[in-house]
């Protein structure tokens, strides 16, 4: 009895450890990116929310990975909103959080103050994530404004979101 | 010794057929054209159609003539080093004024100006200058082969360059 019960056993707790795996081989996921027409329109659309306002910006795209997808730099943008633009979204997109909030937080000392100095990271406020079906595709990022109100309020993210909200659509039903 | 004696009726003579003093200009700056970013857009979205007809996704960089990138797009399965390689590219065939395919053998030495940091000399890049107005270069990288970068490059540049010459 003790032995039928131990094969029944082992056979039940293989078939639970086991079943998944070797049914189909769960090896590989896939992610999505954005296509260079979606991120080049997101980019322009930021540009031109910002031109509206009065500031020549810089506005870059970076896939899930943290490379660049676009970089647009507006006529009077200076050089270093190159790089700006490109780390806040890279930030943005790898700390899965608005850099206007990480910046906030950062204020209030929820965010050690050593992540700030992370290679690469860029706690200032412009750098907003790009989700699509709840899930995250990328970054965008904004230099070239002067700050607003609050790093949660600057006017380098509001362009950016604003950028984000042109392709709304596509980033919900495509 | 210089016969300033002697020198003086061709410094004069050339003063006049040249019409430019070198010291006397009336002005105090010098008027530069620059792309605006819609135009380096065009060269750049160009540049990755010409490559999609070769059958290859490619990133591609317009700088101006600083130096600095004013339109960067990568296709989506372009590699993500070949972004910063055109960005490298465009940057050298703006600073010598010369496509990249012609430097391939200039400098050949250990130590010449191409090996600092920053500068590339692979084929793929290819100066903007419209009737000797250097007004940036055009960078592109991610073909198998630099002559396809370079086709890719200068098919940027012919989408837009009558209108430029037009503008004068």
């Amino acid at each position: 009895m003790l032995r039928i019960f131990i094969i029944f056993f082992g056979l039940i707790s293989s078939s639970l450890l086991f079943s998944d795996d070797s049914k189909d081989i769960d090896t590989i996921y896939s992610t999505r990116t954005l296509s260079l027409d979606l991120a080049s329109k997101l980019a322009w659309q930021a540009i031109l929310d910002c031109r509206k306002r009065g500031y020549s910006v810089a506005a870059a795209v970076v896939d899930r990975g943290g490379n660049v997808q676009t970089l647009y730099r507006d006529r009077f943008a200076g050089p270093h909103t190159i790089e700006t633009a490109i780390r806040k979204a890279w930030t943005a997109n790898s700390f899965r959080q608005n850099t206007g909030e990480l910046a906030s937080l950062l204020q209030k000392g929820v965010i050690p103050n050593q992540v700030q100095h992370n290679p690469g990271a860029l706690l200032v406020g412009g750098g907003v994530l790009i989700q699509s079906q709840g899930g995250i595709i990328g970054g965008v990022g904004v230099s070239g404004a002067p700050p607003g109100k609050s790093e949660r309020q600057s006017i380098d993210g509001a362009c950016a979101h604003a950028g984000i909200e042109s392709i709304r659509e596509n980033l919900e039903f495509d | 010794m210089l016969n300033y004696k002697k020198l003086l009726p061709v410094t004069l003579f050339s003063l006049c057929v040249s019409g430019q003093p070198l010291f006397a200009d009336d002005t105090m700056t010098v008027p530069i054209k620059r792309l605006k970013m819609e135009t380096a857009l065009l060269i750049a979205q160009a540049a990755i159609s010409q490559c999609r007809k070769e059958g290859v996704q490619i990133a591609v960089t317009v700088v101006d003539r600083g130096g600095h990138p004013q339109v960067m797009l990568r296709d989506v399965l372009a590699m993500d080093i070949s972004l910063p390689i055109s960005k490298q590219k465009a940057h050298t065939a703006m600073s010598f004024n010369t496509a990249l395919s012609q430097l391939s053998d200039r400098f050949t030495k250990p130590y010449m100006a191409p090996k600092l940091e920053g500068l590339i000399l692979g084929a793929g890049g290819v100066p903007i200058n419209i009737g000797g107005n250097i007004m940036g270069g055009i960078g592109v990288s991610g073909a198998p082969s630099g002559k396809t970068d370079e086709k890719c490059a200068v098919a940027g540049l012919e989408a837009v360059r009558e209108e430029l010459e037009l503008d004068g």
